[in-house]
């Protein structure tokens, strides 16, 4: 298909791809004409045209290192990757120990790190490829407790911190590798509850879409377009980027 | 990919005679929108058959929402708008006059309120919803010595993209922008030649991905951000600077 955003013949890997953002993201980038390999924890992915789905837990660090080994050893180098997994705990602010805080950065940073950093320097070897990483609204700006009412859970203060963190590793691996042809950017996604919190939960739904200029929340459709311009030919001057998809909610 | 077409649409193009604008306009009429190109010169050869083409001064009395009606009467259907028109007159500060000043604040940031502001009262009076993209700059974010007025009427852009946003969403009309960096157009060549020796390298330099950008590399970012692949963007504004601010521009 001729259009400057085809996505023909690239290698694409999409970790957290079984998410309810993730299986968008997959769907707009076959349509593109990409080949997906469909990472996400085991039994989770399900098979489609033009994508290989494969069981991985992004947070056991020698699993990781060794799916990187034989996924390029089998497929090559990827020409984009795209990191959606995220880690926290449903708890209070007073009940997270320690343990947990450390065990969500672990999950949100050190893996992703670990991830980037593997893909991107093959990328790099070879001269060219795109990072994209996934940051959220909250990792700008803080969430607003009035919205998490009960029965809704607080959004966790390790979530947030990953994410902040996200941002920044993002620049630093698009200075670390743009000599070398390598992109980074991330997305940042503005309010996404699934379908089940959005059929289950109206009142909570009401609350996130008065924060939003555009007066709604997302859909999940909505998330892969920045996914795919990000990966493909027509944004390759740019990189270090972070591109809020939230409906304006960091704006205001 | 339907995701990324604008077929249907009719956007018109301020200061798309050259440079950054007519490569924004060529993407645009790529991508499968009707399009109205405008400038202060005679129409220029490269504009694709079928394009309409304006000439006037955005500067006089009254002519944004003239130039508005005129799109309107060579395209009914104009819904997207392209705030690009826009120049630099600065001198060192201490030497700069309040003329100058005028000239840059009137172009830059007054021509593309007004410009906005006509075009946002044609959609509401239709009822319909619409998108407009600012071209504000790098410089909107990060300054540049003896760039004072450029400056200051780029950091305006970057708020009034972030301020229309939110007053217009109610209407449906999505806002966002793009913050070139340096990018080799018929304006900037003359400052590149003249600095060719120091200023130039630095920037080259400063450039994570190594080349000054061209005008073509601005035009996928407009196109993705008026197609529905961006439904659930505004306020947003992304760089297209090849990383030079990812670590700041500094000097030599």
């Amino acid at each position: 298909m001729s259009t400057p955003f085809s996505l023909q013949n690239r290698d694409i890997w999409v970790i957290g791809a079984a998410g309810y953002l993730g299986q968008e993201v997959v769907k707009l980038l076959t349509a593109l004409g990409a080949s997906v390999l469909c990472a996400d924890l085991p039994g989770k992915a399900q098979p489609a045209p033009n994508t290989t789905p494969a069981g991985l837990d992004a947070a056991d660090i020698p699993a990781l290192e060794k799916f990187i080994t034989d996924q390029i050893a089998a497929r090559g180098v990827p020409h984009g990757l795209v990191v959606m997994t995220y880690a926290g705990t449903a708890k209070k602010f007073d009940e997270l120990t320690a343990a947990d805080f450390d065990h969500a950065n672990h999950g949100n940073l050190t893996a992703t790190f670990t991830l980037a950093r593997a893909i991107g320097n093959a990328m790099a070897e070879r001269g060219s490829g795109s990072l994209v990483l996934f940051s959220s609204m909250y990792g700008t700006v803080s969430p607003d407790p009035h919205i998490y009412e009960a029965p809704m859970t607080p959004n966790p203060v390790e979530y947030g911190v990953g994410k902040a963190g996200i941002q920044q590793l993002t620049r630093y691996l698009a200075v670390h590798y743009g000599k070398s042809g390598v992109r980074c950017n991330a997305i940042s996604p503005g309010p996404f509850p699934n379908p089940s919190v959005q059929h289950d939960e109206p009142a909570f739904i009401d609350r996130l879409a008065k924060k939003v200029p555009l007066g709604r929340v997302g859909q999940s459709p909505e998330i892969a377009g920045a996914v795919a311009f990000l990966l493909g030919d027509t944004s390759t001057f740019i990189t270090g980027q972070n591109l809020a998809v939230d409906g304006g909610w960091t704006i205001w | 990919m339907k995701a990324f077409s604008l077929s249907g649409h009719a956007a018109l193009v301020t200061g798309s005679s050259q440079g950054i604008g007519l490569a924004i306009a060529h993407g645009l009429h790529e991508a499968g929108a009707r399009v109205v190109a405008h400038g202060l010169q005679e129409r220029p050869g490269e504009l694709p058959e079928g394009v309409t083409y304006i000439p006037c001064d955005l500067c006089d009395h009254g002519a944004s929402a003239k130039l508005i009606e005129r799109a309107i009467a060579a395209e009914p259907a104009l819904d997207t708008l392209v705030c690009n028109a826009g120049s630099f007159f600065d001198v060192p500060f201490l030497e700069m006059t309040e003329a100058l000043w005028d000239k840059t604040l009137n172009l830059n940031l007054r021509t593309a309120f007004f410009t906005a502001q006509a075009f946002a009262r044609h959609l509401v009076r239709a009822g319909r919803g619409g998108s407009i993209v600012i071209t504000s700059s790098t410089n909107g974010f990060q300054a540049e010595s003896d760039s004072v007025a450029y400056d200051v009427s780029k950091g305006g852009l970057v708020m009034l993209t972030k301020s229309l946003a939110v007053s217009l969403a109610p209407h449906g009309i999505r806002v966002n922008g793009i913050a070139p960096g340096l990018i080799k157009t018929p304006l900037t060549s003359v400052w590149m030649e003249s600095r060719a020796n120091d200023l130039l390298k630095h920037y080259e330099k400063k450039i994570l991905l190594g080349h000054v950008g061209k005008a073509e590399d601005c035009a996928g970012a407009v196109t993705f951000l008026c197609s529905p692949a961006a439904s659930y963007i505004t306020g947003e504004i992304i760089v297209i600077d090849g990383g030079l601010t990812t670590s700041q521009i500094g000097k030599p």
